[in-house]
């Protein structure tokens, strides 16, 4: 009873909402006459879609200082893992507007999002640099703007020399781990990947490719040019494939 | 930890210590997860809704910005 109550409560809010602003002191009464109170919890109408945005530095193992705007790792993957768990979310469209940040948390949330058992879209707007890449390519279709770009540069240690062998080995592991990931979960071949990684000339202060738009796509790196319409398109032909494989299964 | 980022060290680690930022929490208001800062001892403001569904973003009464009282707040916990 009560959660019927409830339920035509959040109904006939939502119903009301244009109307609200020509008599928002009638619906509050409505509301106190009603239940008592004006705080009304809303049954929220769950989203068959869910959106990760990636914004800013992606934070790993250390706490950025304050005035960079940072993707956290510990909100992103219990995010995710509660996006796998909960049956009425369908799909998972990322938006990317990064700069890069920590190479293993950038790697985990791109495992995290290439293993998601549910249809990913991505899309790259404005940047998805560095780390940003291999998120964008974990995804199941990516987009990128026709304005947005892609940065492709070696891995290094803040632009200090390194001194010991061992160190250079590590980092050159590193880059490895993010260049199978990429070649793995994209079209671009290993050999094109690393040209835009090690060119020369392109970048003022760095090696590495600034990769706009359609370049992204004629490289293979990225699936399509285009913005949220065609993800969005893209992403409910996704899940009714997937819809349709899971009848499959259980048939 | 190593960065891989376009945006030079300096720009991610500045020199000087800037600890003018105000004590930021993350708190659940009702079934939302929201980064709020501390304004007064009876409200919080809301900096970013850390939900990943966008009916949550709709939600006027807790868009960036708006202020939400101690009371209202289920659990506090810090970060």
């Amino acid at each position: 009873m009560d959660n019927e109550l409830q339920k035509n409560e959040s109904e006939n809010q939502e119903g009301g909402e244009p109307q609200k602003e020509d008599k928002p002191s009638s619906a509050l009464i409505e509301k106190i006459q009603q239940l008592g109170q004006t705080n009304v919890p809303q049954l929220s109408t769950d989203s068959k879609i869910h959106c990760l945005t990636i914004i800013g530095q992606i934070e790993g193992h250390l706490a950025l200082p304050p005035q960079n705007k940072t993707t956290k790792y510990e909100h992103l993957i219990p995010q995710l893992v509660a996006i796998e768990q909960n049956p009425k979310i369908e799909g998972v469209l990322i938006i990317l507007n990064t700069v890069g940040g920590d190479v293993e948390a950038g790697l985990a949330i791109s495992e995290m999002l290439a293993t998601l058992s549910k249809p990913t879209v991505s899309i790259v707007l404005g940047g998805g640099h560095s780390i940003g890449v291999p998120i964008a390519v974990s995804c199941n279709y990516s987009f990128i703007a026709e304005t947005a770009t892609m940065t492709i540069h070696p891995i290094r240690l803040t632009g200090l020399v390194i001194g010991v062998p061992a160190t250079f080995e590590y980092l050159d592991k590193m880059q490895e781990r993010v260049v199978n990931f990429v070649t793995k979960h994209s079209n671009i071949s290993e050999e094109t990947f690393k040209d835009l990684m090690f060119a020369k000339g392109n970048l003022t202060r760095d090696i590495g490719t600034n990769v706009i738009g359609i370049e992204a796509v004629k490289t293979g790196l990225i699936d399509e040019v285009g913005g949220l319409g065609q993800a969005m398109k893209k992403l409910n032909e996704l899940m009714e494939l997937h819809k349709e494989e899971n009848k499959g299964l259980i048939q | 930890m190593i960065l891989y980022t376009m945006m030079p060290y300096e720009l991610v680690f500045p020199d000087e210590a800037d600890s003018g930022m105000k004590q930021q929490q993350i708190v659940n208001y009702q079934g939302i997860p929201l980064l709020v800062e501390l304004t007064d001892q009876q409200n919080v403001q809301v900096i970013r809704i850390l939900s990943s569904d966008p009916q949550h973003f709709m939600d006027e009464r807790v868009c960036p910005g708006a202020k939400i009282s101690f009371g209202n707040l289920e659990g506090m916990s810090a970060i």
